[in-house]
């Protein structure tokens, strides 16, 4: 992409995050990306979009891998970021099939922020394999049992917004954290195909009962 | 109700703009970019300053586009400069290495290296030259060459003339070169102290303030040459660190720094320093590379300074004040010493720099007796576009919240006439003088 | 203009460092984010906050509405505009309805706002508390303590000196239950429509450096005594004497042949609706 293009496809990118913290628990879309180009960073196309949405010699940030030197060089060499340990990076970035123990561990690691600077907790960009909006839900077919479906409660929602997800570690490893607001961190979803939704610190969340779905665990837990 | 903007703002707009523009051709001359940076070179100085941007041939234009106005070429500048990137930060620059034009100190009569008068208006006297009326750029022309003649002849005769310092001898010269050649102006002949090294010792100079540190004198600091804060990148969150108050500082208003240095000096502070040593001069810029220089190993992470790149070099005056301070010894007991204020500004700007210096001192201080001891105090109302921003500001329309402010202050009034008419077994006096000797007291938070 | 600047004006990494500010102002309703506020080529205090949020969230599909005290041809809104369009190129409407962002100097208009704009308001000073604590760092404090006192004691004493609140526009307001937060100079009769609104409202202040927000269904209570409600401003039985509307916030001219006083509605965009509408124009 020309730089004149990238900065169009960022700003409408914005958009669609902003508008999903505003409204937690909706999920918007990233524009395409035209001429599919391989990764710089070695990330999943939406997830690095988001990376330099945000990342810049301004912050710092890390990526939650096994190995993260590659990626991490890469981003540094591309925006001068200065790279920090997963409890202080302003950014914590989780790729796509990140192993789910590591991204919870980042999770529950990640800043919080001080009741001074509460602006200071963590934005962490997580990759996910598939976001789905309420809508997607009454066709969604019964016995599915790959999404789980979550409900989102606070600023930004009127009753309730509910999407589904691929996964829920996510939920409980934000929930152990135990943040006391105004301290806590944001969760910006983004799946494959570039959908987004996000959970800003305000939030509560609870995982809802799948017919047939997720195995075992009925229960609406209440985050 | 001509000005009132609820209709044909549009247009308005368009013809108050005909007329500024229609104001800076009336007079039907135009000045050149080139003859401002030669005329007004301090003027210059003071517009980089504060905008933090050295770049005199912008500067110029600004100020030519200001039709002159200081404050107004700053704000061109500043507007200019945020939509810059600044993807590097300098190596840091070492005063001592300062090709000093001028240097002084007022501690000591001797320093090593000696004292360099350099160009100053300090001793001259402040008459209207009215030669200057008839003056051209002939008549220029023809001065300068009698002045380097004579120059160089007595460095003759010195022994001391290796390459005149002086560029080219060319009458037709292009008025810009002045620019760097005044920065590596040579010192008077006879100037004060007669201290004046040649030409070829221009190079670094030992500071005075190491004197005093050798001697024990001076509070000890470790060097800290991590990266400084920006307050154009990050915003000001009090306790500031120092180096975003120096910034903050360097960058404020000329005449506003020099306005609450004085007033520290005077009273309002902690007392009067004195100059250890004020050095004007230039100073080398260099970056390193942002991934390092590879080295021989050809491992971009092992390559170490010292390979950076040379960008330039840039005039700057800097300053140390020494202020006396009260220690607690080893025993408990107190005991005097010194430490230092320091200053730094862009080009020529003796007086902010010392005023700065003051300020860097006091804002250290723990005490905060004095307002120019509160960096909120200091720092937020030096900025020179935030005051002028926000003074100004009063001339837009406020009919909306005056209008608010209005409602609230009709129905206290009205409150206050309800009370007052009532029966006397309520004293109604209290409010109802309240409300109307200050009618907009008890609420400061008006609406602006 | 031979220099060509960036598309809204910005460089790109202002705008993320605007859009960090602007992602952690909506994360946490009502709290001031501080952020590195750039210069800008209008003066500060004269909307550079809103302009720059503005500019760090604007595209070239978005339609752009500026007013300033209620109107879409005020000299400082025209001259927004102006600055916005010469480096966006987007369109600019009067109508509140098909604007997706609308920035605003005072008002909120009076056309309700929907779900798909952003309503973008310019604050000249941000904290609530400073009229009683001049100090930036001490504000915090309270704020990180949620202690309020200062706030609630200033009205009280209004009320005791003057048997009624006194403030003008910027009633302070709690957010979400929080945060005391200056909803910018907007008059009490605007304070309302920022309670569980639909719209997402963002806040710049440029000079102080401070970007906060409003989510959409958000609760946003004015600071208040049971025994003395919050109170807008009153207009009782007039009417706007171009179209009129009532329940509508009003500006008072003096006619000058009667010398008497006149009222019209202070949104401009709408009394022209509304008149057109009723078919007076």
């Amino acid at each position: 992409m020309g730089a004149d293009k990238e900065l169009h496809h960022i700003q409408l990118s914005f958009r669609a995050v902003m508008d999903a913290m505003a409204r937690p628990g909706r999920v918007y879309g990233l524009p395409a990306t035209q001429g599919k180009k391989a990764s710089r960073f070695g990330l999943e196309g939406p997830l690095e979009t988001l990376v330099k949405m945000f990342i810049d010699q301004a912050v710092s940030f890390c990526v939650v891998a096994p190995d993260p030197a590659g990626i991490q060089d890469a981003i540094v060499a591309e925006t001068h970021a200065r790279t920090a340990g997963q409890a202080d990076a302003a950014f914590v970035v989780v790729p796509h099939g990140c192993d789910k123990e590591l991204a919870g561990q980042a999770i529950v690691q990640a800043s919080a922020g001080s009741f001074l600077s509460p602006e200071a907790g963590a934005t962490v960009l997580l990759g996910c394999e598939r976001l789905a909006f309420l809508t997607e839900r009454e066709g969604a077919e019964a016995g599915d049992a790959s999404l789980y479906w979550v409900s989102v409660e606070g600023p930004g929602v009127r009753d309730s917004h509910v999407f589904g997800i691929d996964c829920f570690d996510w939920v409980w490893a934000r929930k152990r954290r135990g943040d006391e607001f105004p301290c806590g961190i944001e969760i910006i979803l983004v799946d494959r195909q570039g959908q987004v939704a996000a959970i800003p610190r305000s939030s509560f969340l609870s995982v809802l009962a799948m017919e047939g779905g997720a195995e075992g665990e009925e229960a609406s837990w209440l985050m | 109700m001509a000005y009132v903007a609820v209709r044909g703002g549009q247009e308005a707009i368009e013809a108050s703009l005909a007329l500024l523009a229609w104001e800076r051709v009336r007079p039907g001359c135009s000045v050149e970019i080139k003859d401002i940076m030669a005329a007004f070179p301090d003027l210059i100085d003071q517009v980089m300053g504060e905008s933090s941007l050295y770049a005199p041939e912008l500067a110029a234009l600004a100020l030519k586009q200001a039709q002159g106005s200081c404050e107004e070429a700053v704000f061109l500048l500043r507007a200019f400069r945020s939509t810059l990137e600044r993807p590097y930060v300098s190596c840091a620059v070492e005063p001592d290495a300062m090709r000093c034009s001028r240097r002084i100190s007022a501690a000591f009569k001797d320093i090593p290296g000696g004292q360099i008068l350099g160009a100053t208006r300090d001793y001259s006297h402040r008459l209207i030259d009215f030669n200057l009326r008839k003056e051209s750029t002939d008549t220029v022309r023809e001065l300068r060459r009698e002045m380097k003649r004579i120059w160089k002849e007595g460095w003759e005769a010195d022994g001391l003339c290796e390459g005149d310092g002086f560029g080219g001898d060319d009458g037709a010269e292009a008025a810009q070169d002045l620019l760097p050649e005044a920065s590596v102006r040579p010192p008077k002949k006879g100037a004060k102290d007669a201290a004046s090294p040649p030409l070829g010792a221009f190079g670094r100079l030992p500071k005075v303030a190491d004197y005093l540190r050798a001697q024990g004198l001076l509070a000890e600091y470790d060097a800290d040459d991590a990266t400084p804060a920006d307050a154009t990148m990050e915003p000001l969150v009090f306790p500031t660190p120092r180096s975003m108050r120096l910034q903050v500082l360097a960058r404020g208003m000329t005449q506003g720094v020099v306005a609450l240095g004085y007033a520290a000096i005077r009273g309002f502070g902690l007392g009067h320093p004195t100059v250890a040593e004020l050095r004007y001069g230039e100073v080398e810029i260099a970056v390193e590379h942002p991934l390092g220089t590879p080295g021989a190993s050809g491992d971009p992470l092992q390559a170490g300074r010292g390979d950076a790149y040379y960008l330039g070099a840039i005039p700057v005056t800097e300053v140390e004040g020494i202020f006396e301070l009260e220690v607690e010894n080893a025993d408990g007991g107190k005991e005097f010493t010194f430490d230092l204020g320091y200053g730094m500004v862009m080009g020529r700007g003796e007086t902010k720099a010392i005023a700065m210096s003051v300020l860097d001192f006091c804002l250290r201080s723990k005490d905060k007796r004095f307002p120019t001891q509160d960096e909120e105090f200091v720092l937020y109302h030096v900025d020179g576009i935030e005051a002028t921003g926000f003074i100004s500001h009063l001339k837009l329309p406020h009919y909306v919240t005056f209008q608010s402010k209005l409602s609230s202050v009709r129905k206290a009034k009205d409150l206050a006439k309800g009370s007052a008419d009532k029966p006397a077994d309520e004293p109604a006096t209290g409010p109802a003088d309240k409300s109307t000797d200050g009618g907009e007291g008890g609420n400061d938070d008006q609406a602006v | 203009m031979t220099k060509q600047y960036n598309f809204a004006f910005f460089d790109e990494a202002s705008k993320r460092e605007i859009r960090r500010a602007i992602v952690k102002g909506i994360a946490v309703p009502g709290y001031q984010v501080p952020f590195a506020s750039r210069e800008m080529p209008i003066g500060r205090g004269w909307g550079t906050g809103g302009l720059q949020i503005t500019l760090a969230i604007i595209g070239r599909r978005d339609v752009l509405k500026v007013i300033d005290q209620g109107c879409d041809e005020s000299v400082n809104a025209v001259n927004i505009k102006k600055l916005i369009h010469a480096t966006t190129d987007v369109e600019i409407t009067e109508e509140t309805r098909r604007a997706s962002i609308i920035q605003s100097r005072h008002r909120i208009p009076e056309q309700p706002l929907g779900e798909d704009q952003v309503m973008v308001l310019q604050v000249p000073t941000p904290e609530p508390l400073r009229h009683f604590e001049p100090r930036e760092a001490a504000t915090r404090v309270l704020h990180a303590q949620a202690d309020y006192t200062g706030a609630w004691l200033s009205l009280f004493d209004q009320i005791v000196c003057f048997g009624t609140t006194t403030t003008g526009a910027d009633h302070p307001v709690k957010v979400n239950g929080r945060y005391v937060m200056a909803p910018s100079p907007i008059p009490r009769f605007d304070t309302m429509k920022l309670h569980q609104n639909s719209n997402l409202t963002l806040f710049g202040a440029g000079r102080e450096k401070k970007i906060y927000a409003v989510p959409p269904y958000t609760t946003v209570e004015p600071l208040d005594f049971k025994d003395h409600p919050f109170a807008v401003e009153e207009f009782q039985g007039r009417c706007c004497d171009t179209c009129g509307a009532t329940n509508v916030y009003l500006d008072e001219t003096v006619d000058e042949a009667s010398g008497t006083a006149v009222y019209r509605c202070n949104d401009t965009a709408f009394c022209t609706q509304q008149a057109a509408s009723k078919g007076l124009i």
